[in-house]
């Protein structure tokens, strides 16, 4: 489980990853007409030789709306927030994506055997899912942009 | 820190190299700390059985490096580490089967 907002459209889900204030909820704000998983708390969970984000009902500043469906999506990718005057995205390594996910995920315990299982679980998943810094404004053309990301 | 008879050690933390990089967990900490490619060979190397000596000879070697460069930034990273508790700092070799105990185990490579 990761501290993320969720969002999905025509049954793929971007993931939008980042600390407290870094946008998540912004993001889902402007969703639209799009499925809000959530806006504060995202399940990523392996199936088959992909990953879904799952709906969580732990909401964040959205409120319970954001945390009111019981949905899944297949992860198209996974955005990590940075805000800026503009629109921009650059993909990422796989180390790049391990070093800002793993700050992000719930640790359940200190562990070192649930720690080292984590690891190998964002590496594997680093390297099959397309992440990216996303640099954004909050304004609605926001997902204009994102739709158009491949 | 003697560098012809200190033997960096690995301690028992989750490790990964992804790309040309590795990925270092302080687990008590929950901090992950990525090493660039000169670090993570260093730190690969690293396993208590070879000395800061011989780990600066290993990179000069591989990365076509000036020795006195290497040897001056090897021993702030190794002593960067061990303040982070990832290593130690040895002064004697560990036999090879207690190297391996110390960090095959939690070695989440693969």
């Amino acid at each position: 489980m990761l501290h993320a907002s969720g969002v999905a459209q025509n049954h793929r889900a971007w993931v939008f990853c980042g600390p407290s204030e870094a946008g998540k909820t912004t993001i889902a704000r402007l969703a639209g007409e799009r499925l809000v998983l959530n806006d504060e708390t995202v399940a990523i969970v392996k199936r088959g030789r992909g990953y879904v984000a799952c709906a969580t009902p732990f909401f964040g500043e959205g409120g319970p709306v954001m945390a009111s469906v019981q949905a899944q999506a297949p992860l198209k990718g996974m955005f990590f927030l940075r805000k800026a005057k503009r629109f921009a995205h650059q993909r990422l390594t796989a180390s790049q994506a391990v070093e800002r996910a793993f700050p992000q995920v719930f640790l359940p315990k200190r562990d070192h055997t649930v720690v080292a299982g984590i690891l190998k679980t964002l590496a594997d998943f680093a390297e099959r899912v397309p992440c990216y810094d996303l640099f954004f404004q909050p304004h609605p053309d926001l997902w204009e942009y994102l739709d158009e990301i491949a | 820190m003697k560098s012809h008879r200190t033997y960096p050690c690995r301690k028992q933390v989750p490790w990964r190299v992804l790309d040309t990089e590795a990925l270092v967990v302080d687990v008590k900490a929950g901090l992950l700390y990525p090493l660039n490619s000169v670090g993570t060979r260093i730190w690969q190397l690293s396993d208590g059985q070879r000395s800061v000596d011989e780990i600066v000879r290993i990179i000069t070697d591989e990365f076509d490096a000036n020795e006195e460069t290497v040897r001056e930034d090897t021993i702030d990273f190794l002593t960067e580490l061990a303040q982070a508790k990832l290593l130690s700092l040895e002064e004697n070799p560990r036999p090879p089967s207690a190297a391996e105990a110390g960090t095959r185990p939690h070695d989440t490579r693969g």
